[in-house]
């Protein structure tokens, strides 16, 4: 008996198959190499091409005409070569490359793409508009915090606008942000920091509403960052609050207010039910160097606590040490 | 029973088992391009990473977690010293490092106290996680992140577990002492964390080969394809499993393996789990799985993701003794841990991970070897017996070998167009080469090694032999 699970006309297809096949991925890798090394070969010239509009661009900072050099330059390298330098100059410099960009009419494409496109688009075009800053890019971005559909994109938004110095208001970002609803992260807590210098009065004004207790605690803890003692009696009131994520938001941001005038509030909570409010208080007592938590603190070197423990001898080592 | 009727017994016997062979192999190539496509899905949705480290840093460097890197290390002496200043050289704005030293029999923890100023200290032990001694914990009089913890004997899990109880950090990151870190690789790699509303749990990130590539302080000067056919091969495996496999699996949110070369875990969810079970000859698979049965049977949120940019260059053996060890200790410790979660398998308390992540590694690593095994043997059998004619039997041949290849290349398409990693359009070409001969001897050899893996694990030999390295191209 001669077995054929697929008959011999079958095998025959599925043989002409696998030639055709391999055949085919022969091609494509061939193709796949090619193009490779059209990318090798092109990326010596892009390199020669971005070195030659950095130069001018610098001569161009120095106070020399270079206009005609780079007219014929393509507008992505200029863009690219004009990123990477933006992030290496500051001040007027800085201030010089944006007015370049708006000039040489190289942000109105990635404007539009931050407004349509993919996801992914999008988000780039966020990220070059934060580079390059400039009015234009900040109205842009607003406009994308404000409209896009993403909050993947609003998020990149914000971010951009914080490096920018360019936040608008924590109740319209809150709005923004979703954070009523959502729960916030690192990147909201850093995003409320940013906006505290410019926005400390409105902060305390979202911490009269009624908000949920994350984002209080992130509100909180962005008090620290307003440079306005006058917050430590907010942050003091903070202290009683009962979820211990606000205690702690508190003690965040005490330390970074950085004044004595919160021993009193911060040596309470070195007796705070929660053990990682008692560790931060360890350590912010440490950091203000408040040495009349010292007694106490030896008394916590037996707290229950292993994390307690840990900090409060990091918090003595520190105090004992040389000012 | 008569003679023709145990002959025709046998015959049908023989041409089943050749059917469901067939069928098996075919399935474990319908998933592999499953994955590819979802792999390629992934890459196109996903956003791009930042370009240059100085973009990364500037975005992230205020929001960073802490991350303590755990480094076990035995018998180092001669490369600690490298390895750790480019661990604490790495661009992170607040990372610690703590070097496991794991009752070297070498001058490793004589080197180090000398060259970073090591005292002992107290530190207060935060979680209790192995039964081996600690003989001392040291700190750096140069270095104020830096911490060597001195312990008994008790493998690389021990050692990871003796870092761990003494880890202050919310981020744990847990590599190998024959790692190589990018030294963007820890910035990269939590990013996903920044912006984590405390669900993450862990994240693992793509691991490459080294081999052949000149390394200096510790980190990779200039990546080179390797010289070997060996390592090569590897390398496509590599490549395969991180850029497909993985991909796919956490974006379908099942991934179920980050490697031991490089790993980042959530601290507290680590410590929770009791950490690295000291027992498993696959502890990076067997912690990942526990992971994912706790969170489930706690009913807790969390997500395990993988980033699919180079964090980590490791080296792969360079020979078939050293390979032979390394892939039969693998396929019993994957074995042991689909023993002791059995549990998992096929329930749908422990979702996409117990009804199709696990049920996949069975297809894969159980019964995925011995019946490729049986199709090598049983076609060429039904050939010579006249049972299979030759065109059908080239057929299925050619078919299983155009499988193998295509998902190579696919793969090498997908690495050339999302990462660009391979050193140049020569060596493109010569790994596209390499997928088509491991189709011709190392594959097979793959397979000896892992029926040899299963052979043992159903013997219970639990030995733990070593795989020989040739040691980084070091200036």
């Amino acid at each position: 008996m001669t077995f054929s699970p697929s008959p011999d006309g079958m095998a025959e297809s599925a043989i002409a198959i696998s030639v055709v096949g391999f055949s085919i991925m022969t091609i494509l890798l061939l193709l796949l190499v090619l193009r490779r090394y059209w990318i090798e070969q092109r990326q010596n010239e892009r390199r020669d091409s971005l070195r030659m509009i950095t130069a001018q661009l610098m001569v161009w900072l120095s106070g020399d005409d270079v206009g005609a050099k780079l007219a014929d330059a393509p507008r992505q390298d200029k863009l690219d070569a004009l990123v990477h330098l933006y992030q290496l100059v500051r001040g007027s410099d800085r201030q010089k490359l944006g007015q370049f960009a708006i000039d040489n009419r190289l942000l109105q494409p990635i404007i539009a793409r931050a407004r349509r496109g993919s996801v992914n688009s999008r988000i780039d075009a966020v990220r070059i508009l934060e580079w390059v800053g400039q009015d234009e890019s900040i109205k842009a971005l607003k406009q994308v915090l404000l409209r896009d559909a993403n909050p993947r994109i609003r998020l990149e938004a914000a971010a951009a606008l914080a490096q920018l110095d360019a936040l608008p208001y924590p109740k319209i970002l809150v709005t923004a942000l979703d954070l009523e609803t959502t729960k916030p992260t690192r990147l909201h807590r850093a995003l409320f920091r940013a906006a505290a210098p410019k926005y400390g009065p409105e902060l305390v004004a979202m911490l009269r509403r009624k908000i949920p207790d994350e984002l209080r605690a992130a509100l909180v803890d962005a008090l620290g960052w307003t440079g306005d003692y006058s917050s430590l009696e907010h942050l003091a009131a903070a202290s009683h609050h009962a979820n211990p994520l606000v205690r702690r938001a508190a003690l965040r941001a005490a330390s970074q207010v950085n004044h004595p005038a919160a021993a009193p509030w911060i040596f309470a909570l070195l007796d705070d039910q929660d053990e990682t409010v008692r560790e931060l208080a360890a350590q912010t007592c440490a950091h203000l160097g408040l040495r009349k938590a010292m007694p106490k603190l030896r008394e916590m070197e037996r707290d229950a606590s292993p994390w307690v423990r840990l900090r409060v001898e990091q918090a003595l080592g520190a105090m004992a040490e040389p000012a | 029973m008569n003679a023709p009727a145990a002959d025709d017994w046998l015959v049908t016997t023989a041409l089943w088992l050749a059917a469901i062979a067939f069928a098996i192999v075919s399935l474990r190539n319908i998933v592999a391009v499953i994955q590819l496509i979802v792999a390629v899905r992934a890459f196109r949705r996903r956003v791009k990473p930042a370009r240059r480290p100085l973009q990364l840093w500037s975005r992230y460097a205020d929001l960073s977690m802490a991350v303590s890197v755990i480094a076990p290390c035995f018998n180092e002496e001669l490369f600690i010293v490298d390895s750790v200043k480019a661990l604490l050289g790495l661009q992170y704005p607040n990372h610690e490092v703590i070097v496991v030293n794991d009752e070297s029999t070498d001058n490793t923890l004589g080197v180090l106290i000398a060259e970073f100023g090591l005292k002992p200290i107290q530190r207060e032990k935060l979680a209790d996680l192995t039964p081996s001694e600690i003989f001392g914990i040291y700190g750096s009089t140069k270095f104020p992140n830096l911490i060597v913890v001195d312990k008994a004997n008790g493998r690389k899990a021990d050692a990871v577990n003796g870092g761990l109880q003494y880890a202050t950090t919310p981020l744990i990151c847990v590599i190998d002492a024959d790692s190589i870190i990018e030294p963007d690789g820890l910035l990269r790699s939590t990013e996903p964390f920044m912006a984590d509303d405390g669900s993450l749990v862990a994240v693992g990130g793509a691991i490459r080969v080294i081999n052949d590539s000149p390394v200096r302080g510790g980190y990779v000067e200039t990546v080179r394809l390797p010289k070997g056919w060996l390592p090569r091969f590897q390398l496509l495996e590599y490549l395969r499993a991180f850029l497909t496999a993985r991909v796919a699996m956490a974006e379908l949110n099942m991934l179920v393996l980050i490697s031991g070369a490089f790993g980042i875990f959530r601290r507290s969810t680590l410590v929770e789990i009791g950490g690295y079970r000291h027992d498993s000859l696959a502890e990076d698979f067997e912690v990942v799985t526990r992971l994912h049965r706790h969170m489930r049977e706690q009913n807790r949120p969390y997500r395990v993701e993988f980033i699919p940019e180079v964090v980590c260059w490791t080296e792969v053996p360079f020979d078939y003794a050293g390979i032979r060890n390394q892939r039969t200790r693998w396929q019993q410790g994957g074995m042991e841990t689909l023993r002791s979660h059995r549990k998992m398998l096929f329930n749908p308390r422990y979702g996409r991970v117990g009804m199709v992540a696990l049920p996949l590694v069975i297809l894969e690593d159980i019964v995925g070897p011995p019946s490729e095994l049986m199709g090598y043997l049983l076609i060429p059998l039904l050939f010579f017996t006249g049972l299979l004619s030759g065109t059908s039997a080239i057929a299925f041949f050619s078919i299983t070998l155009l499988f193998g290849t295509a998902l190579s290349l696919g793969t090498l398409a997908l690495e050339e167009t999302q990462l660009r990693r391979t050193p140049s359009a020569r060596d493109l070409l010569i790994i596209g080469c390499a997928a088509a001969l491991e189709n011709f001897g190392y594959r097979q050899f793959l397979l000896y090694f892992r029926i040899r893996g299963i052979w043992k694990f159903f013997r219970k030999e639990r030995g733990w032999a070593a795989v020989p390295r040739a040691g980084f191209t070091r200036d």
